[in-house]
């Protein structure tokens, strides 16, 4: 509290003026002489006592109406320290770090904790009319609270939301977000506010912004002061020599500030359906060390979640878990059809795709493979599949034929490969209804390129590892218009087309699996092409699965009409959803969690536990565990070295209150007043 | 001016002169007034009037014997008029410090105003032959003078009630009726006319029981209660000191906030104060001193004649 004018402060000795003028009102009064005094003295006994009454509080009532008259002369004033603005009215977006180093612990309270909290001190902070809106940046950066002027909804939301900090960080797209959403407010000055620990990691582009006068950094939470363990990587693979038993290789690594990282003991141990099955002890010297863990592998119609962690007091904990799925049951079963079997031979039409998809099956997409000669496959059961591909296979019977069409449109995934023995007719004959165009026969040519076409998110890399694969020999289709071109020779005919047809898929590879009619399997390009093939095969029920970052997109598949797909969450939660007419897949993004999350699909209203189709996990994000403090950028002014802003302090003035307090006291002596002369004047 | 006037002129001083002949000049105004307004007495020059015989009782005054009814049937007979003589009057003012308040105008003077009332009553009175004799007093007894009816009586009384100077006026006391009445009570003689002008302000609660042993006397007792018009009023604004005209008292007060329990309290007082004159067998009249004299006393003498006396 403070006075904007203390010399008006002497004002208060205007309180001796009714004092004073009482006083000598007292002794200056004229002398009258009256013979009638005894009666004068006897009704002064009865009216003295409310006369004095009265006079005292008017005495009373003036001395205090001068009193605050000063004091509001002196205009007092509240100083309020606020803890973001000046106090008036302004445009403010708050970016909110809830990446995974945020999870760490400082002071007994979670950094995204304290950052929310700093976060609700700016709400209060605002006056009402300001506009806020809140930027999560957390990859992918998001909005939390849209711009508005609701700071009492804004309050709630923000103390409410679910800030799990599992993800990597993205403070450059952010802050463009935040950019954003501060242009579509009217309210001047505008402001950003950036609330993260700025770990080295959190690195970021400022120059798109405006002044730094207008963003605040400001970091939350102090620099840790322990090494930070994480889990690099895991591996867990079946032992050849003990098939009962499963190695999980874990690559523990330590992030330190310190120049030389610490020596640090600690203990990785696998926890399998709740229980720990296997721990060593390890010493992580020079920022690494190694542990293999055995566990019991699972049953092939098993999945089991093993959950693999550190155990040490380390800076961060949130990374030192991550879950490792065993066992296939939830794999995509993938039906080879291998039209030309020549057993333990290169010239075997699948002894390059067996071996590559060997590879994707252990690092990219879990697989469960089957391989069938065409005779077998004419008696095989469709229903297990997702994807079957057909390798130089002549043609399906009719029967089979059939089974694939109503397989396609149910949902399933069909690879036809070309090879010298495809009977282009029947194929036209028998799947016309399948296939992206009419198969004309194979056809030489002379060292046709691959080209790309206008699907580029088919290959997201582009023809790399393919730019020297070289065709001599190729099937020629005439696409149909449904069709689309995956790929295409460099004389623009389809090297690679896809036609939808029902829920599912159909690709018509113009070239072979083996090196019959390219060097495509040569090449290392093809293990690309064929992970991309079987996953525009599979659709959405290929993009569930694998390993993904946290926040991250994951595509599900429709359910057919009566299903229902089901995910749960690592935590136990469940999502439903059920068939609708759209042509998209479902975007699921709600994997704000580290662990597996299982897809289920089942009918609606069954009983039963839905059939486990599909896993995916989500990894903490590695580059988020390097805790090592960097730089805030740009200190803006009310900043102080630490990347703390400094509280503004603000006065509210009391004047307007005292003054309307003194016009009550005007009132309340003119009623006094008012009341002793009407006294008075009855008197007469 | 009669010789027994002159021969008492050296014993006057000027001042008392002139405020004789200021007296004299109210008072005649006064009456003129009366007399135009009133008719002449039927009974003047008739003093003797026959009223009854009765039987000599001892102690009875010899001199009322009625020798003729003696002679007639040997019997003592006592011979009773209705009037004697003419009437004895004895005027009574009030001299005490009360009585000096003016209210700052010299016309409204309650001493000035109550020796006027009783001049004019006395220059009446003397017109039509009656005795007139003159008390003045405060706490005590001082100035008297004997009923007479002779016409150079006048002057003798006028000098009675002409106020004193103002350095006397000064010295006047606090007034104490129940003692200066009693005393004049034991002067007056035979039964008569007892005209008192005071404003009755006396803290002794038995003031006004002497008005009782007068009438019992057999005298004809009026008061004459003088006030002054800011007594009446109290007109007085906001604060101010009040002092007491008989004592050193003072005391500060809102006129205005006072008013009303002032007029309460006075209202009071006067009902007490005709009240207790009634009570006592006297004639009570309020006299303002801003209102003519002569008003007064049309109000008193015309009830008073039709009463029989006046």
């Amino acid at each position: 509290m403070g006075l904007e004018a203390p010399l008006a402060l002497l004002g208060l000795l205007g309180v001796l003026l009714p004092l004073i003028l009482h006083r000598m009102r007292k002794r200056e009064l004229p002398h009258v002489v009256l013979p009638t005094f005894a009666l004068l003295t006897r009704a002064l006994a009865r009216s003295r006592q409310r006369q004095a009454f009265t006079d005292v509080w008017l005495l009373v009532l003036r001395i205090a109406l001068i009193a605050l008259a000063a004091l509001a002369l002196a205009v007092p004033y509240l100083t309020t320290q606020l803890s973001f603005g000046d106090g008036k009215l302004a445009n403010v977006v708050v970016v909110l770090d809830d990446s995974l180093s945020m999870a760490r612990v400082d002071a007994g309270t979670p950094l995204i904790e304290s950052a929310r909290a700093r976060a609700l001190q700016v709400v209060r902070a605002l006056p009402d009319g300001s506009e806020l809106a809140v930027v999560l940046a957390g990859k992918p950066a998001r909005v939390l609270i849209p711009l508005g002027r609701d700071l009492a909804s804004a309050q709630r939301a923000l103390s409410e939301a679910e800030l799990p900090a599992v993800r990597s960080n993205d403070l450059s797209a952010a802050l463009e977000l935040a950019l954003r959403q501060q242009h579509r407010g009217l309210v001047t000055p505008q402001r950003i506010l950036v609330l993260s620990d700025f770990a080295k990691h959190a690195s970021f582009e400022t120059k798109a912004l405006p002044d730094a006068d207008a963003v605040n950094y400001e970091r939350i939470g102090t620099a840790p002061t322990k090494t930070n363990l994480y889990i690099a990587a895991t591996q867990a693979s079946v032992d050849p020599t003990r098939p009962t038993e499963t190695s999980i290789a874990v690559d523990v690594r330590a992030a330190s500030s310190a120049a030389a990282t610490p020596r640090v003991d600690a203990r990785v141990e696998v926890e399998l359906q709740g229980k720990v099955a296997n721990s060593q002890a390890i010493a992580v010297e020079r920022g690494a060390a190694q542990a293999l863990l055995r566990v019991p592998t699972p049953l092939p119609s098993q999945t089991l979640e093993a959950r693999v962690r550190i155990v040490a007091d380390d800076a961060l904990a949130a990374d030192n878990q991550v879950s490792v799925v065993l066992g296939h049951a939830d794999a995509l079963q993938l039906l080879l059809v291998n039209g030309d079997p020549r057993p333990s031979s290169r010239a075997d039409e699948l002894y390059y795709a067996t071996r590559a998809l060997t590879l994707l099956s252990e690092t990219q997409l879990a697989m469960r493979v089957q391989t069938v000669d065409p005779v077998s496959f004419e008696h095989a059961r469709l229903d297990d599949s997702d994807v079957i591909v057909l390798a130089n296979v002549a043609a399906p019977g009719p029967g089979i034929a059939e089974q694939l069409v109503e397989f396609v449109e149910g949902g399933g995934g069909l690879i036809i490969a070309a090879g010298s023995r495809v009977d282009a007719a029947q194929y036209n004959a028998r799947l016309s209804g399948l296939l992206p165009g009419h198969i004309r026969g194979s056809a030489n040519c002379n060292d046709l390129a691959l080209a790309l076409t206008d699907h580029r998110d088919f290959l997201p890399e582009g023809l790399l590892g393919l730019r020297e694969v070289r065709s001599q020999q190729r099937l020629l289709v005439d696409l149909s218009p449904q069709a689309e071109t995956l790929l295409q020779f460099d004389d623009t005919a389809p090297a690679l087309a896809a036609r939808s047809s029902g829920d599912g898929r159909t690709l018509l590879l113009a070239s072979t699996l083996d090196a019959d009619y390219s060097d495509l399997p040569l090449r290392p390009g093809y293990l690309p092409l064929l992970a991309a093939m079987i996953r525009e095969a599979a659709g959405a029920t290929a993009a569930a699965r694998g390993r993904i970052a946290p926040g991250e997109r994951v595509s599900l598949p429709n359910p057919k009409p009566d299903h229902i797909v089901e995910v749960r969450g690592p935590n136990g939660r469940r999502w439903q959803y059920t068939h609708k007419e759209r042509d998209a897949p479902i975007q699921f993004d709600a994997s704000d969690a580290l662990g597996v999350f299982e897809i289920r699909t089942g009918r609606s209203g069954d009983s039963e536990d839905p059939r486990l189709r599909a896993t995916f996990v989500v990894d903490p994000p590695r580059d988020e565990s390097d805790l090592t403090p960097g730089p805030v950028p740009d200190q803006a002014a009310r900043t102080d070295a630490d990347g703390h802003t400094t509280p503004v302090e603000v006065h509210s003035s009391l004047s307007p209150w005292l003054w309307l307090f003194v016009f009550g006291l005007v009132l309340c002596e003119g009623f006094v007043r008012a009341r002793k002369r009407w006294g008075e004047r009855l008197s007469h | 001016m009669s010789e027994r006037a002159h021969a008492r002129k050296p014993l006057l001083d000027q001042e008392l002169t002139e405020r004789i002949a200021s007296l004299r000049v109210r008072a005649s105004h006064a009456v003129e007034g009366i007399r135009s307004g009133l008719h002449k007495s039927p009974h003047r020059g008739a003093s003797v009037i026959f009223a009854e015989h009765r039987d000599y009782r001892p102690g009875d005054d010899l001199r009322m014997l009625d020798w003729r009814a003696y002679a007639r049937n040997d019997r003592y007979t006592i011979k009773h008029f209705e009037q004697e003589t003419h009437l004895r009057a004895h005027l009574l003012l009030d001299l005490s410090a009360s009585m000096g308040f003016d209210g700052g105008k010299p016309a409204t003077h309650k001493a000035n105003y109550a020796a006027t009332l009783l001049a004019a009553f006395g220059w009446l009175l003397l017109g039509q032959g009656d005795a007139v004799g003159a008390f003045a007093f405060d706490h005590d007894l001082r100035k008297a003078l004997a009923p007479r009816n002779r016409p150079d009586h006048l002057d003798a009384l006028l000098s009675v009630l002409a106020l004193p100077t103002a350095q006397r006026t000064a010295e006047m006391q606090p007034a104490k009726l129940a003692l200066a009445l009693t005393a004049l009570g034991e002067r007056m003689g035979r039964r008569g006319l007892v005209i008192l002008a005071s404003d009755l302000l006396d803290t002794d609660p038995e003031a006004l029981a002497p008005l009782s042993r007068l009438s019992a006397l057999g005298h004809d007792v009026m008061v004459l209660h003088v006030m002054h018009p800011y007594e009446l009023e109290f007109p007085f604004k906001q604060g101010l000191c009040f002092e007491d005209a008989e004592s050193p008292a003072m005391v500060e007060a809102d006129a205005d906030v006072v008013r009303r329990a002032y007029l309460a309290e006075l209202d009071t007082f006067l009902s007490h104060a005709k009240q207790r004159c009634l009570a006592a067998g006297a004639r009570y009249v309020l006299a303002r001193t801003d209102s003519a004299v002569e008003s007064i006393i049309a109000g008193v003498l015309l009830p008073a004649r039709r009463a029989g006396w006046g």
